[in-house]
């Protein structure tokens, strides 16, 4: 008993079980993990640098604030945590124990005079008499009781609540409950076999099979959280884990195989369900399980859960019709590819690959206003995210739509493209025709792209011209009229401008824009004509309002395409979806620790809240004079007021039982 | 003598009328519910049915005005529904039915909340500068109301989304607006309660303040960003786990809101008292340093029992729909800061037995940890949370 006390008052103990350090500790856990808050975490190394520069950058990576909760550090403060609440518990631990079972019989007569709730008084009744009436008043207040012949009269100690000490036990052993079961979860094991040589992770993407023999985990392993991405159609016996600037490759004892996935979207085309049909099995398995799993509802298998947790493209086959942008034959040629490969083009203008990204389903955007219906998003429908790399290695970005898209009343072919991921998009609005194509456009494109199309286009009306002077001017205006289009189709407007800019006297250049831009206007409204006229749809001089339309918005879209990129618009005309469900598994024999730990928390909570642990004490003794003398006194933790009102009950009930003699009650609790 | 004392009072309330209708007409509604969803409902919604019954039968035991409380927002959200019904229960029916347009669609309900909130909070203010009992009364109709519109308005709007589409259909307590009005709500209430508690309306005003405040953002977002438009659910948060950690999370908000604005008039007094003018009006107006005192350790300590339960059903609901109970994500660590700054608060009073001063800043202060967990967290960190993806 001695060399316990001497233990219990060891200084590191007293050290550990301090409440000051537990309170320090805390408010660095939550310093900590506000830093964890605004810095992101675990982003890649390159982005920190651009962002805090290379010095900071070092700092703050040997202070490991990338990765903020599995540093050593923030680990240590948690463990220091544990270590002082279990260090609180030990040196709290056997005072409660003995204050909960106590009924703190040997609490003496002054004593009990002194305390906040107390009254004393004389009495004709006998002890006993005392002590039946009293007994039967706490006991209706819910209080066990303890009675004792002590030296100084008899004694009833009462008390009720003592499951508020168990509180202080359940909250405090629940967070260390908690702590070490979110321990047997994290990836500890790992960095110390890191640390050992043992694990190292991988950083290239390659096959699983040239996969660095020391990141590939064994079924053995008895926790972890990872991922694995499976095409429709295809399965996997693998999952991924991050694991410091790679991943580890995790084997599992089952094979899961994705039979469908689907997403069902609302009428906003806001994704409303993601789920997956998925067939596990493994060798013990008689049947294999074929189930669905979704969003919120995962499948479990013996330690191990199944959750939906992403998607992305697996692959879908694509036709692409490729339309030449600067040919004068507006033939295009079709292409077959698939998601995640590239396809190699050759063009007479130079050799290219297609990277073919993504293909999104739908591509909800939000509105300023909400529409008729209420609503504030808008479904442009699927499109396509592709990169048109040349023979250098300089790739352009574009995503297609494939769906037309209307702007005022007018059908267009949409095409954002940027060349550089440090630019916004741009975009490109190619017209359709009545036929909801492109191929009026691309027809009038291949007239402009005709380095001489003014000669057929003019030709005929200049040659009806007789007078010589006359026409040698209409020649010469040609002429000009056609390395306008030539310059304008090369650079667009912007092209037009800087020339001016260059050949003339700043006063001049503005009129002469508008001059330049009357004359261009004029010569390709010339041209489309001439197309309208191929498609055989104008007898007569007269255009349609929709045909001068058109003609404007293929003007814009001929000047967006001098910074298009390469050589050619692509336009998907079949495609066949192929989806690949995003799975994450688990095994986490910790969580069930971090429930049963959570559950003594709540209820320990409770108890430490809303269980008052109240004592009532009554003494009554004979007086020297033949009468009884009657000590009554309550006690409630830190905190009287809550026992004042069942304590003034008690002690109505005894002044009405057993009078006091004349002016004899006195207490600190005055208000009878 | 002794029986008297038997007779247990909480016994006695729920055996007399009063009580009796009380626990017929709310099991009559659950059953009814019952009947009319019965089939549409999985095991866990059956479950939330019976702990809602119990806990209301309950609750209005515990205190009585609930009762009332509850039988007002009935009437109100009943006339809502039911004037959509007559409407052809479409949701345009808003713009032109009376009882719709003027007082029971979700958006009418909640502005006259709005208005109401504010109103009360002038009036608790001049209340308490004119010491008048009479407006002080007033100010607490005013409180009332204004909840009993909030609340009626929830119920409203549940239906209403599924008038707009029966997919959409969802408990309103799915995103920032909702449980928004779902905070000023529950702040609300939890301050009556005290109110009646500490029989002292001279709280009122403060508490109303950070009230108005919240009322504010919410006609901010109303207004400047179209937010009261009723939305869909993104796959993640159809779950029941969003039922009832949403609301339990909003408790403790609640609570620690109001414990900080209970430290206000706390710190006023304090300083009138040390400054020695013993014959401040203020210091009969405004219940004593002890009361305010245990009002805020009582809100505290209601609102971190709540605040643990709220979090640990947010891990289990994450574990279900992320695959982990706990994943640092910003939302969940600032949820991890502000309980690990009261269980701090908790410990210095307890254990170190500090009080005065020192702890009302301390609750004070609080209330900005608090809110930049629920509001500084969505708009100025990215996670998880934020349902930007899947
Ligand atoms: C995250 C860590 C902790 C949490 C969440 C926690 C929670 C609590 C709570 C809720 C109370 C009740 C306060 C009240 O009744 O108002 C309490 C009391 C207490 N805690 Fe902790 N605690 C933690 C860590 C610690 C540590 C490290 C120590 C040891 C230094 C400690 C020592 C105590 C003591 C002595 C009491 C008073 C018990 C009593 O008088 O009944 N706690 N704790």
């Amino acid at each position: 008993m001695d060399k316990k006390l001497g233990l219990k008052h060891h200084p590191l103990l007293t050290f550990f079980g301090s409440m000051n350090l537990a309170i320090t500790l805390l408010v660095m856990l939550a310093v900590a993990s506000v830093i964890g808050t605004v810095l992101k975490q675990n982003e890649a190394y390159a982005s920190y640098v651009i962002k805090f520069g290379p010095f900071w950058f070092e700092v703050f990576r040997t202070l490991e604030l990338y990765d903020v909760y599995s540093a050593i550090w923030f680990l240590s403060v948690l463990a220091f945590l544990l270590l002082s609440i279990s260090a609180c518990v030990w040196r709290n631990g056997a005072h409660f124990i003995r204050d909960m079972f106590s009924y703190q019989e040997h609490t003496h007569p002054s004593q009990l005079k002194k305390m906040k709730l107390s009254a004393h008084w004389e009495t004709n009744s006998g002890v006993d008499a005392i002590v039946y009436e009293a007994q039967n008043a706490i006991k209706a207040n819910g209080f066990r009781i303890k009675a004792e012949q002590k030296a100084e009269g008899q004694l009833l100690a009462a008390k009720k609540g003592s499951m508020h000490r168990l509180g202080y036990f359940f909250t405090h052993i629940a967070i260390i409950i908690i702590c070490l079961g979110a321990l047997l979860d994290s990836n500890i094991k790992f960095k110390v076999q890191a640390w050992l040589g043992h694990v190292a992770p991988e950083t290239r993407s390659i096959a699983l099979t040239d996969v660095d023999p020391r990141a590939n985990i064994g079924v053995d392993n008895f926790s972890f959280r990872g991922s694995v991405n499976i095409p429709e159609g295809k399965s996997a016996d693998v999952v991924f884990l991050t694991f410091k600037e790679g991943y580890l490759v995790q084997k599992l004892p089952f094979q899961v195989k994705v039979v469908d996935f689907r997403v069902e979207h609302y009428d906003t085309g806001m994704p409303k369900s993601f789920e997956s049909d998925i067939i596990l099995s493994a060798p013990e398995l008689k049947e294999p399980i074929k189930t669905t799993i979704s969003v919120n509802k995962p499948l479990i298998y013996k330690d191990y859960a199944i959750y939906q947790s992403s998607f992305g493209d697996g692959g879908s086959q694509l036709t692409l019709k490729a339309w030449p942008l600067v040919s004068t034959t507006p033939n295009p040629s079709e292409l077959q590819g698939e998601v995640n490969r590239s396809i190699p083009v050759n063009t007479p203008v130079g050799d290219y690959k297609i990277e073919l990204d993504d293909y999104k389903p739908n591509n909800v955007i939000t509105l300023a206003e909400p529409d008729a219906n209420g609503r504030k998003v808008k479904n442009l429908g699927p499109s396509i995210q592709f990169k048109v790399r040349d023979s250098q290695g300089q790739a352009v970005e574009y995503e297609n739509y494939l769906a037309a898209i209307e702007r005022g009343g007018i059908l267009y072919q949409a095409s954002k493209f940027r060349h550089s991921r440090a630019e916004d998009f741009d975009f490109l609005m190619i017209p359709l025709d009545d036929q909801k194509s492109t191929k009026r456009f691309m027809n009038f494109l291949a007239l402009v792209n005709d380095r001489n199309i003014l000669d057929k286009v003019l030709d005929s009306s200049i040659n009806q011209e007789k007078d010589p002077t006359k026409h040698e001017q209409l020649v010469t205006q040609k002429r000009f009229m056609q390395q306008l289009i030539n310059l304008f189709r090369a650079r667009g407007f912007d092209g037009i401008h800087r020339y001016i800019q260059q050949a003339m006297p700043t006063d001049k250049q503005d009129k002469a824009f508008d001059q330049y831009l009357e004359i261009l206007t004029v010569a390709l409204q010339g041209v489309y004509l001439h197309t309208l006229e191929a498609e055989g749809l104008r007898s007569e001089k007269e255009t349609t309002e929709a045909q001068r339309r058109f003609f404007a918005d293929s003007v814009e879209a001929i000047n967006a395409l001098s910074a298009y990129g390469p050589p050619m618009f692509f336009e998907v005309t079949s495609i066949e979806p192929r989806e690949s469900s995003g799975l994450q598994i688990t095994k986490s024999p910790g969580k069930d620790v971090v429930y049963f730990g959570s559950l003594l928390l709540v209820i320990g909570i409770f108890l430490l809240f809303y269980v008052r642990p109240q004592r009532i004490w009554l003494l009554a003794r004979p007086t020297p004079e033949g009468y009884s003398e009657l000590i009554l006194a309550g006690k409630d933790g830190k905190d009287d007021k809550q026992l004042k009102t069942t304590f003034d009950d008690i002690k109505q009930a005894l002044l009405l039982a057993t009078p006091p003699l004349q002016e004899t009650a006195h207490g600190n609790n005055q208000s009878v | 003598m002794a029986t008297t004392n038997q007779s247990n009072p909480l016994m006695q309330s729920m055996l007399s009328p009063r009580g009796l209708t009380w626990i017929i007409a709310i099991i009559a509604i659950s059953v009814f519910t019952w009947f009319r969803f019965g089939s549409i409902m999985d095991t866990f919604e059956i479950g939330i049915l019976i702990g809602a019954t119990i806990g209301l039968i309950g609750a209005g035991f515990l205190w009585q005005s609930i009762q009332t409380l509850f039988a007002f927002v009935l009437m109100m959200a009943l006339i809502g529904i039911a004037s959509y019904a007559k409407h052809g229960d479409v949701y345009s029916a808003n713009e032109t039915a009376f009882f719709l347009k003027f007082l029971f669609s979700s958006q009418s309900a909640f502005m006259w909340m709005n208005v109401l909130f504010v109103l009360s909070m002038l009036t608790y203010f001049f209340a308490l500068w004119k010491n008048s009992e009479f407006s002080g009364r007033v100010a607490t109709s005013l409180t009332w109301s204004a909840v009993a519109f909030g609340l009626a308005g929830m119920g409203v709007r549940w239906r209403e989304s599924y008038l707009i589409n029966p997919d959409y259909g969802h408990i309103p307590v799915s995103n920032l607006y909702e449980v928004f009005i779902l905070f000023v709500i529950i702040t609300a209430v939890l301050y009556l309660y005290y109110e009646q508690k500490i029989r002292n309306r001279s709280l009122g005003g403060f508490a109303m303040a950070v009230i108005s405040a919240a009322v504010g953002f919410i006609l901010w977002y109303t207004f400047g960003r179209e937010a009261s438009v009723i939305q869909p659910l993104v796959p993640a948060l159809k779950s029941y786990w969003m039922k009832i950690h949403v609301p339990a999370n909003f408790v403790g908000y609640g609570t620690f809101a109001l414990a900080a604005m209970v430290a206000v008039p706390y710190l006023w007094r304090n300083k009138i008292e040390q400054s020695g003018n013993s014959t401040s009006p203020w210091l009969t107006r405004l219940p004593t340093l002890e009361v305010m005192e245990d009002v805020m350790y009582k809100a505290i300590a209601f609102g971190f029992a709540f605040f643990t339960i709220a979090t640990i059903l947010g891990a289990m609901w994450a574990a279900e729909a992320w695959g982990g109970y706990w994943s640092w994500d910003p939302k969940e660590t600032w949820a991890l800061i502000v309980w690990l700054n009261y269980a701090a608060w908790l410990h210095f009073r307890m254990s170190k037995g500090w009080g005065g001063a020192r702890m009302a800043w301390w609750a004070l202060g609080g209330l900005l940890v608090t809110t930049f967990a629920f509001l500084g967290v969505n708009m100025f960190l990215s996670g998880l949370h934020s349902y930007g993806t899947l």
